[in-house]
């Protein structure tokens, strides 16, 4: 599903985010990659929705290469990575539903089928009951369940958690972990980035290590090694 | 359709976000577009003033007292047979002198040496015009021939080309003009000033909208084009508002402007009403592309997709 081949990641003049990653992330797994502040984790992220190019290697998304995807191309490949970071990114001067509904209107999504996903995709998070809600009506476990069900209504094959329990307490954090294994059961391909050594052990899951740019561990059922 | 009409939205929640920072522009293009409206109406004004000042040159042609009414009817309309000549006028001796006593009915003592004579001292006089201004050399040459002149019918010619006159009203036409055009300019780039620093604004203000937009897959032309169109928004309301406050004006000034020009050529309200279309469509189209251009500089600089 995900290749990285070589990956190497330079900003000039002199900083080194990523050298030499490699590795596969097949369709349908968990994947949580860990490290510390600084080891490269959001540029491998930035880098597999097109925000960031490699300086050398390949990065092969679903079949696709995008090393040197165009502009023009970048939106076809968003629509099939849904993203959900720490500060939720949500829009608090429209409700939960207009949130959510937001991700399909701005891709040319009719009304009609609008009105029928995001209904959907809202129970699937547990918030179809608040619809009419704005974002700072929510608890922090809420909004980015909103985040995430905005993640979805592309129904990707890829979805990348960037930190998504880093401003949630001990208890919403949970709920996102269970939520976010719960989507993973569905089929969905997910990348969670984290340094909360509670999610990533409870998840028992692949966990790739990164240090200072390299991969130093990829375990099956891992655990939080540093 | 619903793409069309998403971007549409988009744009009016653009305008509402930044309303005064939108006031702001639309009163500046407005400004632009009243210098417009300037301009034209001096061309009018000044082409109606040129026409006036043509139509007061002439070569006169005064006739000896002794020539009959018969003789300076013939010479007219052998002088109407020249290349170029526009019109030929005759004024009888008797409208002569009665031109004469209106003229002077206040002076007693000219009245009454003209009376003390009992006799008519005047000649008939033909006024020649040319078709243009470059013709009158030509026709005055053609009266210098020497059979007229051996005729005796002709006692003397005038020729007051005011060419003097006409170059130094072509200076002030070319001043004024080039004034109102500076006027114009300014106000446009200031126009597009404006606009780029609104767009750049809504940029700035729309930022997190921007933000999740590219993140869940907008194109390029949706996040975009909006902020273009704006542009031509801004366009549309200036000019209809410069369009609203112009024309009522100009009716209102019209019948002033006609009656100290003498002609219905200086009507700039009649100008108005026969090129309407015309001119909406030229302000529009000019302040739109340069409206579309400015704001598409500061969506290349400051909008990264």
């Amino acid at each position: 599903m995900i290749e990285f081949h070589n990956v190497s990641k330079l900003y000039p003049p002199d900083i080194t985010a990523l050298t030499s990653v490699n590795g596969v992330i097949e369709h349908g797994e968990f994947v949580s990659i860990v490290g510390r502040s600084g080891t490269g984790k959001t540029t491998l992220i930035k880098m597999l929705i097109a925000e960031e190019r490699p300086t050398a290697g390949r990065i092969v998304v679903g079949g696709w290469d995008i090393t040197h995807i165009k502009a023009h191309e970048k939106p076809v490949l968003r629509r099939q990575i849904g993203m959900v970071f720490q500060d939720f990114k949500l829009l608090n001067k429209k409700t939960v539903f207009e949130n959510v509904a937001f991700a399909l209107e701005v891709c040319g999504a009719p009304s009609d089928h609008i009105k029928t996903i995001v209904p959907q995709v809202l129970k699937i998070v547990g918030l179809d009951n608040k619809i009419d809600r704005f974002p700072l009506q929510l608890s922090g476990g809420e909004q980015q369940r909103v985040a995430i069900a905005r993640a979805l209504v592309h129904a990707p094959k890829i979805l990348i958690a960037d930190e998504p329990t880093g401003n949630l307490d001990a208890i919403h954090a949970q709920e996102i972990t269970d939520l976010l294994i719960k989507i993973n059961q569905f089929g969905t391909t997910l990348v969670l980035v984290t340094h909360n050594r509670e999610v990533v052990n409870r998840i028992r899951q692949r966990v790739i290590t990164l240090d200072h740019g390299t991969i130093i561990s990829d375990q099956k059922n891992g655990k939080y090694i540093l | 359709m619903s793409k069309l009409l998403r971007i549409l939205t988009s744009t009016a929640v653009h305008f509402r976000r930044n309303l005064w920072l939108s006031i702001i522009t639309i009163v500046i293009m407005g400004f632009a577009s009243f210098a417009g409206h300037l301009l034209i109406a001096t061309r009018v004004l000044t082409t109606a003033a040129a026409e006036l000042l043509t139509q007061k040159v002439d070569i006169t042609l005064y006739l000896s007292p002794q020539t009959s009414n018969e003789t300076a009817a013939q010479l007219q309309k052998k002088i109407q047979r020249f290349p170029n000549v526009a019109s030929v006028q005759v004024e009888s001796a008797d409208q002569v002198y009665a031109t004469f006593l209106k003229r002077y009915e206040k002076e007693n003592d000219t009245i009454k040496a003209l009376r003390a004579i009992n006799t008519n001292p005047f000649g008939s006089v033909i006024r020649v015009r040319g078709d243009t201004i470059g013709d009158y050399s030509k026709i005055f040459e053609e009266l210098n021939d020497p059979t007229l002149a051996a005729e005796g019918v002709i006692a003397r010619k005038s020729f007051d080309d005011r060419s003097d006159l006409l170059e130094r009203f072509s200076h002030v036409e070319r001043s004024i003009r080039w004034t109102v055009e500076g006027v114009l300019a300014f106000f446009l780039f200031l126009s597009l000033i404006v606009v780029y620093n609104t767009i750049r604004m809504a940029i700035f203000s729309q930022r997190d909208e921007i933000g999740i937009m590219k993140l869940v897959g907008a194109t390029n032309g949706f996040i975009r084009l909006p902020f273009v169109i704006e542009g031509v928004v801004y366009t549309v309301i200036a000019v209809g508002l410069s369009f609203a406050l112009w024309i009522p004006f100009v009716r209102w000034i019209d019948p002033g402007v006609v009656n100290l020009f003498t002609t219905s050529h200086a009507s700039i309200a009649d100008f108005y009403s026969a090129n309407m279309l015309t001119l909406v469509l030229i302000q529009t189209g000019t302040l739109a592309i340069a409206s579309m251009g400015s704001a598409g500089l500061a969506v290349g600089r400051y909008l990264k997709v």
